[in-house]
């Protein structure tokens, strides 16, 4: 108890206390002792603010100029702070033109164009390829043997029926389907064709969309789904399909359409009304189809959740086959062959990735996999899965992983060892797998 | 926000399948046939259901038991057999075991729910 420190004004109530306080522990200049305590009152700072400082880490957003071709100093995904970090190394890439697929190229590393770059920001890319499109300056892509081969079938395929052309790319996992799927797309955008470019076929089936059963034809519509992939396709083609004009009337619930009026009004009327938005996308696909000016190409990746069951139930709570649902259905007709395009191609890739979407009976059909004589397949999936042509997909040749572990080292701040020597170590170690050759640089073997 | 649906207060943020296990008597098996049976997909949250949508759910409800109406039928039951003089009844009445579990460890929960409703009631043979 501090007895010591007593106000000279409280000094009555000291007096009172001394009856408890022995007097030995007193002494009598306590008791006129001033206030001499360390307490000070606070004394308020100025006005005057003190700066903050920014921080250990600062975030560096820098605003993405994608209309202006301008070499960029900094990686748009280059965040931390300059003064600890280095940033990386600039890589002037040139662009992916339809000429650049040449065999000269194999191995060269070319970025996308800066008019295509906001087309695939409306259809986004594949959500694997993004990740790994991250740490590079901006979506770059090598050409290789097997670009160059499908390109020619593309080619070729530009004055032929799409029935003709009727593409699956396998392989194994990592082999570089979707960035092959993604050059040809880039191709066709470039050419110019009308590009209808799926990422991700798993959100048609996975029941992350609304559904309603149509009760005469027994089949169930996706109503808003439908309306996205029609907002897409007209943002991404809308300068087209201006050329386009319908060949009849056509009535959709409340709103008529007059032939000769371009597509787009088709469109307009399936984005802004919903319940016929379905409708509106399958008189756009016969339609442009019968046109003769611009090829058109389907690109589907995660193909082989079209050949599976889906997760959307039935009233009875069975799960739904894709050939119930409308617009799996619609696309579907178009890898069989039973409508096709007037010129243009479909093309699908398959994925390993997923394994509850990874279908038995297009493996079979391919080739991929023989047919258990104990096990009976759907028939109604088989069907979709005839007359396909397989492209298998190999792992990089040397002059590819070459001028890709190249441009990893070149764009990297990291990878700074002798290029021979990893090169070897990790062609060796991922036999040229593309996906664990990225891996293995990026993240260690 | 909350969705007042029959007695019972649903959070509309909560996806369908999840939000109508909130109703005593309705499970997840319950809740998935009943958005099948209206074809609700699996990913879909209250606030974005329509209006005939929520009336429709509300007619299937009613057509099922669920709530006072269940719970009103279990009691019954149960003083069924306190009043015809059954062994269940009897150890209903007790709060014992009525299954043949053993009692002399081990009948906690037994003690503790069983015989409620009979001694609520003030129910004597």
């Amino acid at each position: 108890m501090a007895f010591r420190h007593f106000y000279f004004k409280t000094l009555n109530k000291q007096i009172s206390l001394n009856h408890y306080i022995q007097p030995s522990l007193l002494s009598t200049c306590l008791i006129v002792q001033k206030r001499t305590g360390t307490a000070k009152p606070k004394i308020k700072k100025s006005a005057a603010k003190t700066q903050k400082n920014k921080g250990f880490l600062k975030k560096n957003l820098l605003k993405k100029s994608v209309n202006e071709d301008v070499e960029p100093t900094l990686s748009t995904s280059f965040t931390k702070n300059k003064e600890l970090y280095l940033p990386p190394p600039v890589v002037v890439l040139e662009e992916m033109l339809p000429e650049v697929y040449v065999e000269e190229n194999i191995g060269k590393i070319y970025r996308f164009p800066p008019e295509i770059i906001p087309k695939f920001e409306i259809f986004k890319f594949p959500p694997i390829l993004e990740q790994e499109f991250s740490p590079l300056p901006y979506p770059s892509l090598a050409i290789r043997q097997s670009s160059i081969q499908l390109t020619k079938l593309i080619e070729n395929a530009s004055q032929k029926s799409s029935a003709e052309t009727r593409i699956i790319l396998s392989g194994e996992m990592g082999v570089g389907k979707s960035a092959l799927l993604l050059q040809t797309v880039n191709y066709a955008l470039c050419k110019p064709w009308i590009v209808i470019y799926i990422p991700f076929a798993i959100k048609f089936v996975n029941s992350s969309y609304p559904y309603i059963k149509n009760k005469i034809t027994n089949e169930f519509v996706q109503p808003t789904l439908s309306a996205e992939l029609l907002k897409q396709i007209k943002a991404v083609n809308g300068k087209l399909l201006q050329d386009i004009t319908l060949t009849r009337d056509y009535k959709l619930n409340k709103h008529i359409i007059k032939s000769n009026s371009p597509v787009i009004g088709l469109m307009d009327i399936g984005i802004k009304d919903i319940s016929c938005a379905f409708q509106a996308f399958e008189i756009f696909l016969d339609e442009i189809g019968k046109n003769v000016n611009y090829p058109i190409l389907l690109a589907v990746d995660v193909v082989n959740a079209f050949y599976t069951s889906t997760e959307y139930t039935d009233v009875d709570d069975t799960y739904l086959d894709p050939d119930r649902l409308s617009l799996p259905r619609t696309i579907l007709d178009y890898f069989a062959g039973k409508r096709d395009f007037t010129y243009g191609a479909v093309i699908g890739a398959l994925s390993l990735c997923h394994k509850p979407y990874i279908s038995k009976p297009l493996n079979i059909a391919l080739g991929l996999s023989t047919p258990s004589p104990w096990k009976q397949y759907p028939q109604n999936i088989l069907n979709y899965a005839v007359g396909l042509q397989r492209f298998d997909v190999p792992n990089y040749s040397q002059t590819e992983a070459k001028g890709v572990l190249d441009y990893y080292c070149d764009g990297s701040s990291i990878l700074q060892q002798s290029r021979d020597k990893l090169f070897q170590k990790t062609f060796i170690a991922t036999n040229g797998n593309p996906r664990k050759l990225y891996l293995s640089c990026w993240k260690g073997l | 926000m909350v969705l007042h649906l029959l007695g019972v207060n649903l959070p509309e943020n909560k996806i369908v399948r999840v939000a109508l296990t909130y109703f005593y008597g309705i499970g997840h098996k319950t809740a998935q046939r009943i958005c099948s049976k209206l074809s609700i997909h699996k990913t879909c949250k209250l606030h974005e259901l329509s209006e005939s949508q929520i009336q429709q759910i509300s007619m299937e409800l009613s057509n099922m038991k669920i709530e006072t109406d269940l719970k009103r039928e279990v009691i019954n039951n149960i003083m069924h057999h306190r009043s015809i003089g059954t062994y269940k009844g009897k150890r209903h009445a007790m709060g014992y075991p009525v299954r043949g579990q053993r009692t002399k460890t081990n009948a906690r929960t037994a003690r503790r729910l069983n015989g409620r409703w009979i001694r609520k009631e003030g129910f004597s043979t």
